[in-house]
């Protein structure tokens, strides 16, 4: 029979409760080193509303080129899409003057003494007005727009 | 004859502690865990500052960056980075004056510290984080004058380890 020596016992419990006291502080230990750290800073703004109107952005889906010249001038928008639209002088025996994309010029036959400068229809339609301006001549003053729908 | 004798003692007695001179060693283990951290190190005041916002205006508002430091214990990096969500979102996007912006945290650069020495105590990593922002462009943002500002919060950047 194998002898043992007196507390080889009892010392290998205090080893094995050792080892699992070691593990138990090593898996607590490792949960004790996810920590985190922090900086703080100012984030700061002016904000200002005085500034005069703000001129749209050249880009996006169309592109405005204006052509130099006065009255009479072609302007000339490409779209992203490949479409170009152009708006120039209207034509004179079609008040809303077909133009390429669905732009439209309105002439009303009206001369700057309020009278009808000719006897003409004048077609109507409903649409969005995308821009307009309103056109001083010598002898008349006209409103011109092109729309969309 | 005594006094030969006597003297012959007396000088073995001399001679004897030179003899016994030795050195004997007991080795002992010097162990330590290092349980890593990291630490901000930034001083004084530190400003996102996106300057002036014109309401509605047509392009994006940029800001300025700035550098947020952090000591971390040599060869430890921190896993991830979050902003505070006292005064916005953990993704960076908050308000300010009515408009909305968010921050960015770009990727850590870190400086590698020294090493400790028997002479010196060694440096930490450096680990720095460029934060800066932007603000959408058309906002209208909130003021009930020509103009307000400068208007400000506090936003906190958060590594975790």
């Amino acid at each position: 029979m194998r002898r043992v020596a007196p507390g080889t016992v009892r010392a290998r419990t205090k080893r094995g409760a050792a080892a699992i006291a070691i593990a138990v502080a090593s898996a607590f230990l490792g949960a004790a080193q996810a920590g985190s750290a922090s900086s703080s800073f100012r984030v700061i703004v002016n904000t200002d509303k005085s500034t005069g109107p703000v001129t749209p952005p050249n880009t996006g889906l169309c592109r405005r080129i204006d052509l130099p010249g006065a009255m009479g001038a072609i302007v000339t928008v490409v779209c992203s899409t490949g479409v170009v639209v152009e708006i120039g002088p209207g034509e004179a025996s079609k008040p809303w003057g077909w133009i390429h994309g669905g732009a439209y010029r309105f002439l009303p036959p009206i001369s700057s003494a309020g009278v009808n400068s000719a006897s003409m229809d004048i077609d109507t339609g409903l649409g969005t007005v995308t821009s307009w301006r309103v056109v001083h001549l010598s002898d008349r003053d006209y409103l011109e727009m092109t729309v969309r729908w | 004859m005594k006094k030969i004798l006597a003297s012959t003692v007396a000088a073995i007695a001399i001679l004897a502690p030179a003899a016994n001179a030795a050195t004997t060693s007991n080795s002992f283990n010097v162990s330590v865990s290092l349980t890593s951290q990291c630490s901000a190190s930034n001083s004084g005041t530190t400003t996102v500052d996106f300057g002036t916002y014109t309401a509605f205006q047509i392009a994006a508002q940029g800001s300025t960056s700035v550098n947020l430091n952090f000591n971390c214990t040599r060869g430890f990096a921190p896993t991830s980075v979050a902003f505070d969500v006292v005064n916005g979102t953990a993704a960076g996007v908050g308000v300010l004056a009515g408009l909305q912006y968010t921050l960015t945290a770009g990727a850590p650069s870190t400086v590698g510290g020294t090493a400790a020495t028997t002479a010196t105590i060694g440096t930490g990593d450096a680990v720095t984080y460029a934060v800066s922002g932007s603000m959408p462009a058309a906002q209208a943002g909130t003021c009930a004058a020509a103009s307000c500002g400068p208007t400000s919060h506090v936003r906190t950047l958060i590594v975790t380890f």
